[in-house]
Formats: structure tokens, sequence, C-alpha cells
């Protein structure tokens, strides 16, 4: 589903280059749910903007879907994230002019096979409140909204990057919930990335990365939600 | 080290603050030109008017003979129609006629009152005749200004215009050949009663080719042209109505009386001074306006983006005020060094404005000089408003927490009136939608780009409305006949080949109580008549009258109305058969033989004749060649064209600085939802549509919403100018103007939107995004 090849990525301020990642392989099966660990500059955002199609690497191959994306030209890649990625972030990244129904049809248009709204607000057990504005959503309810907003385009993979972050223990566990019923539900590829190693209990399998290298990658049977402590 | 960091900031937006310096400077230049430039000539104008008693009104009186003056005609034993053939037949009794006037008008109480005569005669210069207006030496109105040399002292002595000197390089002790005599050029003169040198026409004021002059009475008598006079008055105490205080019985030759305002050859000064001032003060509070709100909205931006590092300074103990002070010495170093550049630049545009008053109007010069309430206006007013403003905004955005500085989240809350343009976008597209959604967000953003697009696009339709108006109104007369001579008769007897000519009565006459040039023609080859459908109606004078289109914009007469006609003291009632598509002014035509006989009791009569061919001028009184009056409109075109530049050059250029500011700031502004909408996968295409799609349509309906507030604009500036100096200006938005208008300002658009396109296209994918993750 995902492939990097001795991926490397080399970000240069002046002559100084810092190596977020360095000759790193990876191989993400399709319905995988893959839990990225790793302290602060280990490389984990780099990895998934690699994988994303939102930057390419100094040295090496991704190739997602059997599309190699690193031969991709900036439009080729806006196509391709457009069509089969969607992603979640830490602080929601919504559009707070636009309703929670209008956020999800922001990117339902994108795509060429768009779930069902109203389905996908289901789902995320949001529908209730489709026409409210994000900021009269909770933190919790306004991640679920990202994951709507991600799910409606049906994309083949999902990418998270902190999606806990900014919440509080009940309501994180009610978004990876949610995460995990799309995982099973849909065999939908989800790629989360954190900090917080309790978490990784619930990914099929985990890596670990430090200073650009994958130090750990294992197996993993999920455990439930509840279970988590954080 | 804070002045550093907004130095560095500011580096990034150097085109954007040097574009922004350049409004700031341009506010303070206009008022600065115009308020030294103009003040000056206002302060020197009011001393010179008061001194040399410009008089309050001028009365006009009838050229032919009345009831009144048959008492004066026995006694002197002369018998004429005419007051110019009684001046060929018996100057004394001319003048004794004149002063019988006078005296029954002095019945009124509350004035003085002075015959101001002149004769309009040829100067040859460079085997070019030029146009004169002679007059003598007043005694208590309109007394000569003599700006250089000295007045004329005998019959061989002139004094002219400096402006028609310096335009023909004559000068003073040259000597002109006028009317086939030798003058030596003694001096140089104005009149306060001619502010303008409107002698051939009220809208032709060069002084290439025509000037006014000062003449001994010795000299003018000398000249062998039959004079016309006016009536100059005075008000000794209170201002009231003349025309109220005088009637039919007591004075039947008063034909009409103009307040000095309300006349373009002595008001127009008032109207153009006052007119100027308002308008440059309006202009440059708008500009000082746009760009006072542009500063607003680059400060905002900058502080926005300093956030964390003032949220990590405010931790680290140090005060706000010390995190304000830097900003506001930077903005007011840098406000004030553009004001003062405006400054600057206005003082040395000045004398260019006053120049041009000068070169237009006869006034006497007076250097510029300084005058603190311009400094305080042009610089110390804007720069308070700005640090005022700036303060608030510092205040708003800063005044919070270290913690709440570091950690604060983009203001993404909900638009301005977002119900309205929710309702408004219910029925759009969802690009439609987003680019309501991003409207509102930038509402003052939108405003300003509202307000700067549609003050460049009128400024683009008024320059073009400017060009060939005054071209329609002479030229366009003047073209639409093949009359090109016109002689101008005392007597009738002794013209030969009168039978090849055409004849025409021109006299000054009453429509309905308005004013009006009435016109008599025979079925006239030369003079064709045409109404606005293009038809040929001057076999409508057989059935009434014909006025032009410009006498009835001012009359507020129409076709089949029948109207009162007083002329040469006779009074008759006529039908208005038709209107002519013409503007030269209050002209009326009749039927010639009709005219005659009515007034005259006599067909035959006529003063005037018109030919294609050039006329001996030893058989007229005067002969007018059209073409002096096309050559003077040339000169009078070249200058209107160059003003049609400026305007136009200056509208283009605030269309650009306020495109380009505008579209940058909005596309600055929304650097994170760029990125946003570049992860989710929309192309930059998409992501220009949905934010600037918005203004894209707004520059549309702007431009649309131009064409009838240009409509207006023109209608109330022909309606101001009408009803002030009974002059129709015929401004007509052209379809030609509009497509103009149209490609011009869509280049501006697409040009200074370029980069903000380029930046949206430049945007990072996910540095943005990384900004609010922290």
């Amino acid at each position: 589903m995902i492939v990097l090849k001795t991926v490397s990525k080399v970000y240069a301020l002046g002559d100084i280059e810092t190596h977020a990642l360095k000759n790193v392989d990876l191989t993400i099966k399709e319905g995988e749910f893959l839990m990225v660990l790793g302290p602060s500059g280990s490389g984990k955002s780099t990895m998934l903007n690699l994988m994303g199609a939102l930057d390419i690497p100094s040295k090496g191959s991704v190739m997602v879907d059997s599309e190699a994306i690193t031969a991709y030209s900036e439009k080729q890649r806006t196509v391709f994230r457009r069509e089969k990625l969607g992603f979640v972030f830490q602080d929601y990244n919504l559009l707070q002019s636009l309703t929670a129904k209008e956020n999800v049809i922001l990117t339902a248009r994108l795509s060429k096979n768009p779930m069902d709204i109203e389905d996908v607000f289901e789902k995320v057990g949001l529908k209730k409140h489709m026409d409210k504005y994000p900021h009269e959503l909770s933190g919790g309810e306004q991640q679920r909204l990202s994951i709507a907003r991600a799910l409606v385009k049906n994309p083949k993979v999902l990418f998270c990057d902190e999606p806990t972050g900014s919440l509080d223990e009940n309501t994180a566990k009610d978004v990876l919930n949610v995460l995990l019923t799309l995982n099973k539900s849909y065999k939908m590829t989800i790629v989360l990335i954190t900090h917080n190693q309790s978490l990784s209990t619930i990914a099929s399998r985990i890596i670990r990365l430090n200073s650009g290298e994958i130090v750990d990658d294992q197996e993993n049977t999920p455990s439930k939600v509840e279970e988590i402590h954080f | 080290m804070i002045v550093r960091h907004i130095i560095k900031s500011a580096k990034n937006k150097w085109l954007s603050l040097i574009l922004l310096g350049f409004i700031i400077a341009l506010s303070s230049m206009v008022f600065t030109a115009v308020s030294l430039g103009v003040g000056t000539i206002e302060d020197s104008t009011n001393d010179y008017l008061d001194t040399y008693i410009q008089e309050d009104f001028s009365i006009q009186t009838s050229p032919l003979m009345t009831s009144f003056d048959q008492d004066t005609l026995q006694e002197c034993g002369v018998f004429t129609f005419t007051l110019n053939s009684l001046y060929q037949e018996d100057q004394t009794c001319y003048y004794e006629v004149l002063n019988a006037r006078i005296e029954a008008l002095r019945k009124v109480e509350g004035i003085d009152l002075e015959a101001r005569i002149h004769k309009d005669v040829d100067l040859l210069v460079n085997d070019d005749t030029h146009d004169l207006r002679v007059f003598y030496d007043s005694e208590r109105i309109n007394l000569t200004y003599l700006s250089n040399g000295e007045k004329p002292q005998n019959n061989k002595e002139v004094a002219l215009l400096e402006n028609y000197l310096n335009n023909n390089d004559l000068s003073i002790g040259d000597t002109v050949l006028i009317n086939g005599k030798d003058f030596e050029i003694t001096g140089t003169i104005l009149f306060p009663d001619y502010t303008l040198p409107a002698i051939l026409h009220p809208l032709l004021f060069t002084t290439d080719n025509q000037s006014l002059a000062l003449m001994h009475e010795d000299g003018f008598d000398r000249l062998e042209v039959a004079p016309e006079f006016s009536i100059a008055g005075i008000f000794i105490n209170d201002h009231f109505d003349i025309n109220e205080a005088l009637n039919d019985e007591d004075q039947p030759f008063f034909m009409s009386s103009i307040l000095t305002e309300n006349n373009m050859r002595s008001g127009l000064i008032y109207t153009e001074i006052e007119g100027t001032r308002g308008t440059a003060v309006f202009l440059s509070v708008l500009i000082a306006f746009m760009g006072i709100v542009i500063v607003g909205l680059i400060l905002k931006k900058m502080i926005e983006q300093s956030r964390r590092p003032f949220g990590i300074l405010r931790a680290l103990g140090i005060k706000e005020t010390e995190l304000w002070h830097p900003f506001i010495l930077i903005i007011s170093l840098y406000s004030l060094m553009f004001l003062f550049i405006g400054y600057v630049t206005g003082s040395l545009l000045a004398p260019y404005i006053q120049s041009l008053f000068l070169e237009f109007y006869l006034l006497p010069s007076q250097a510029i000089s300084m005058d603190i309430i311009t400094i305080i206006i042009a610089i110390m007013v804007p720069l308070i408003t700005i640090l005022v403003m700036s303060y608030i905004i510092l205040i708003a955005l800063t005044k919070k927490s270290p913690l709440d500085l570091i950690f604060l989240k983009p203001t993404m809350g909900k638009p301005y009136g977002l119900k309205l343009f929710k309702k408004i976008g219910s029925k759009l597209s969802y690009t439609g939608k987003m680019q309501i959604v991003f409207l509102s967000r930038n509402f003052i953003k939108v405003l300003i780009f509202m307000i700067g697009s549609f003050f460049a696009l009128i400024m683009l339709f008024i320059a073009l409305g400017m060009e060939g108006v005054f071209e329609e109104t002479i030229d366009g007369y003047y073209d639409s006949i093949d009359v090109r001579y016109i002689g101008s008769l005392e007597s009738t007897d002794d013209l030969e080949n009168a039978k090849d000519l055409e004849k025409a009565i021109e006299i000054q006459g009453q429509v309905d109580t308005h004013n009006a040039f009435i016109i008599g023609l025979d079925d006239s080859r030369l003079h064709p008549l045409k109404n606005a459908q293009g038809d040929l109606i001057n076999d409508a004078l057989d059935d009434g009258l014909v006025i032009s289109e410009s006498f009835a914009l001012l009359s507020g007469v129409n076709k089949g109305d029948n109207v009162a006609v007083n002329v040469g003291g006779e009074s008759f009632t006529i039908e208005v058969i038709d209107i002519a598509d013409i503007y030269p002014g209050e002209h009326v035509f009749i039927s010639r033989a009709f005219l005659a006989q009515t007034v005259l009791g006599d067909d035959g009569f006529y003063n005037a004749v018109y030919s294609s061919d050039p006329l001996d001028s030893d058989n007229f009184t005067s002969v007018f060649n059209v073409q002096t009056i096309q050559h003077s409109l040339n000169e009078i075109n070249e200058i209107m064209t160059n003003l049609l530049y400026i305007v136009m050059a200056s509208g283009l250029m605030m269309g650009v600085i306020i495109v380009y500011l505008l579209s940058v700031l909005t596309v600055e502004d929304h650097y994170y939802n760029i990125a946003l909408l570049k992860v989710l996968g929309y192309h930059d295409k998409e992501i220009n549509k949905m934010l600037l799609g918005g203004y894209d349509k707004i520059t549309i309906i702007l431009f649309f919403l131009a064409i009838p507030s240009t409509l207006f604009i023109y209608h109330a500036l022909t309606t101001f100018i009408a009803s002030e100096y009974n002059m129709v200006l015929p401004f007509h938005l052209k379809w030609d103007y509009v497509i103009i208008v149209g490609l011009l300002y869509g280049m501006i658009y697409i040009a200074a939107s370029y980069k903000a396109k380029r930046k949206i296209k430049a945007t990072s994918l996910q540095a943005a995004l990384k900004i609010y993750q922290h």
C-alpha cells in the first residue's frame, strides 16, 4: 500500500544541514492501523509529509497505492492527495466561517466517489450538529468533524497528525474509537503519528522513530480504546 | 532589538510598504499643492477684485432702438433701427441714447452704474489675425489693473494682456497693427470684469490668439468699428434682484442682468477656487483614509505575525508599552517621512498649480509662501490619525497575557454580517459561497478595495468624458453648418452682391423670460438645422420656432410649447416646432422675414450675412471667420488632452496600488487557509478562484455600477454648469469610453493581482499549518 525505499530528508538552513529522515525503509499494508511513535524532532511529521505527498524526499522513493509519488509534479501530487488521501490535524484546522456540513462539503466536492454526507456525520456522531459552526462545537466534536471532513472523500489512506494532542482523555478516546471503527468497517489504512506512547496499544502495528531512523517496528494485537491509560 | 525585529519583518513587505508610503505622500501632496497654489490665488484675487472694484452685476440692453429711445432720436434728428447704425450716423447721439438708458436705470435705488463700452477688432501678428476686445479706462467700476509698464497716454498706444504678449513673443515697446493702424504697446493690463478672456465664446479662453486691450479714449475713437456695451453695476449696500426692480414701462430697453458670480467671464474663478479646494480636500481625505486603513491592516498583520516572540518577551518581563513604543517610533518616522515628501512635492507643485490657473485666468500673480495651517493639515493631522489608530491596534492585539500571546490561535471567527452573506450566498455554487465567505472575512479590505477601484474607474470615465466636450459644444456646431464667414452689417443699403449671400438676423432677445440668441434664417443652404434623429428641420421655421438642444435644457422649453418672444422691445407668441441637436449656447432659430416684419415692420431687414467664401471686410462692420474659433478650440483641446492624460494616469496608478495592496494583503491574511486548501487537494487555480474570485466579481460589478454613476456625475456637472453659467456642456457617455475604461481597468486588475496569485502559488503546503500547531 505504502512503500518507502531508503528515504532520506535533509533540511538545509544556510550551511547547516539537518537530517530529518535517514535511509528509511518501510512498507505499510492495506488496512493497517500504523502508529508512528517518537519524541519531538524524531522525524514523525517529516515522514507523514512524505507519505502524504505534501513534500518530496531528498533521496529515495515513496510509493502509495502502487504510485511512485516522488516522481510526481506538484500538480500531480495535488491530484493524488485530493483523490486518495485524507488528513486529520492536531488543531482540527477547520474553516470557522463554514458550518460543519460546509466544511465536509469542502472536501466531498474534491472526490470522484464521495461518501454520503449524512452517513459520514452519522459515523462520527455529529448528525445533529451538521448546521453548527465549528466554534459552537466542543474540542472533541471539532476533531470528529475534521475526521468527517477527511472521511467523506472515501480516502485510501487517512493520515492523522497528533489527533488527540489537544483533547482531554475522554474526548480523545471518543476520537480514537471513531478512527478504529473506520479502520475496521472500511478497511481504511490509517497512519497516526503521536508522541503519546499510551495510544500505541490500539494500533495493529507500531514503529518508533528516533533521530530520523526507525529504531523499532512491531506487529501489535490491538486492545480496546477504553483500556488506554493517558 | 524589537526595532530590529520590526525592520526585519518589514523587509518582506518592502513593495507594499513603498506603495503605502506613496499613498500617504499622495494625500499630503494633493492637499499641499492645491492649498498653497490655490490659497495664494484666492487671497490675491480677493484683494485685487475688491481694490479694482469688480462689478457686482452686468446689464444688457437692447441693440435695437426702443420706444424709450425715440425722444432722444427726435432731438438728434436721426432715425435708425439699431444702436450700431446710430453710431455710424451720429456718435454724439449714440452716447446720448446710452446715457439716457443709464439714467433710467438709476431710478433703481442702492446701485451705482457705469457704461462698459468695448470694440472688437483685429490685431495682426506675424501674418495671423487675432481678436482684440478694446476698452478705455473706467472711472468707478472695473478699474484697470496695470501689471507692467504704463497705461496708454495717446491715440497711438495700447496695453495688452501679459499672457498674450508672452504667448506671441511680444513685449512692451513693440508696435502692433490693430485694424490696420499702428499702436505701440506701453504696458500690460487686467480688468476685474474679465477674469477669463472669454471674447469669441464663453468657453474659449486661451490668450494665444485673443486679448483684452486698454486704449486711451482717443485711441478707442480711432478704431473705426461700432462699439458694443453693457452696463456695469455695483450694489451700494445690500444685494437684491435687479430684474425685479426694473419694469417694461420705465426701462423697455432692459434685456437682462447677470450677476458677476453667474457670469463665466467674471465669476468662474470663484467656482473654480471653491471647486478645486473642495475637490482637493475630498481627494486627499479619501486617499488618506485608504492609506490610514491600509497602515492599520499591515500593522495588524505584522503584530499577528510577531505574537509569539512578543508573548515570549512579555513572559521575560518586558512591559506592553515597551513593545508598543518601537512600533510607534517606526510608524511615526515612516509616516512622517512620506508625509514630508508629500508636503515638499506639493510645495514644488504649488507654483505649477498656480501657473495652471494663471494660464487661463487673468489674475495678478503672487509668490507662494509657507503656511503653518497647511503644514498642520498636510502632515500633523494624518500623522496623529495614523498614530492613534496604531495605538488602538497595538492595545487591542497585544494587551493579553504572555501565554495568550504565545498560544493564540488564528482568528478564524465568524465573519462580519455572516447571516446577510449567507442569505446572499444561499443560492450560489459552493465556490461562490466560499468567495462570499472570504469576502466577508475581509470586510475592511473589500471596502477599501471598492472605494479605491470605484474612485479609479470614475476618474477614468470623467477623464474620457472631458475629451471632446468643448469640441462638441462649439466645433460640433460650426462643423454642422457650412457657414464659414459671418459679416455683420450696420446698414444694408450699400451692400453689393448681397443677393449672392445668405441674409440673417442675429440678435439678443428673450424667450419665455430666458435670454436667447435669436437667429433669423431664410431657407438656408449654409445653415442646415437637424434634430436629434438627423432630420433636416429648416422648413419648421415657416411654422414657428426651432430651439437648440442647449436652450431646451437651460430653459425647460419643449417642442410643442407656445412661448413668448421678446426682442427689440416687441413681444409675440410662437410655437416651438422642433429642437435642433446643437449645443453652442442659447440659440433660437426663427424665420428671418417673419422676425424682421414683426419687430421692425420691414421684412427685408437683416443685420448679418452668411458665406462659405471669404467676405470683403470693407463692406462689413466686422467679419467673423469661423476658423478663428476653431483655432482657439484646438488650443483648448490640447490643454484638455494633457489634463485628460494626467487624470487618467492618476486613476490608473491609484487603481494599481489599491488592487495590488489589497489582493496581496488578502492572500497574506489567508496564508493558513490557502495552505489548508492545498493540503486537502485543491489546485492553485481553484484556490485563486475561491479567494480572489470574489474580487473579480466585485471588480466587474463596480465597473457596471460606475457606468450609471458616471452618467449621474455627467448629468450633475452639466446641470451645475448650466444653472450657474447658462452654458450646456454635453457630457456624453460613449460606447468607446466604456470599452476603453473596461480594457484599462481589466488590465490594471490583472497586472496588480498577479503578485497575489504568485503568492498563492508560492504558499508552502504544510508550513502555514505548522505555525498554528505549537
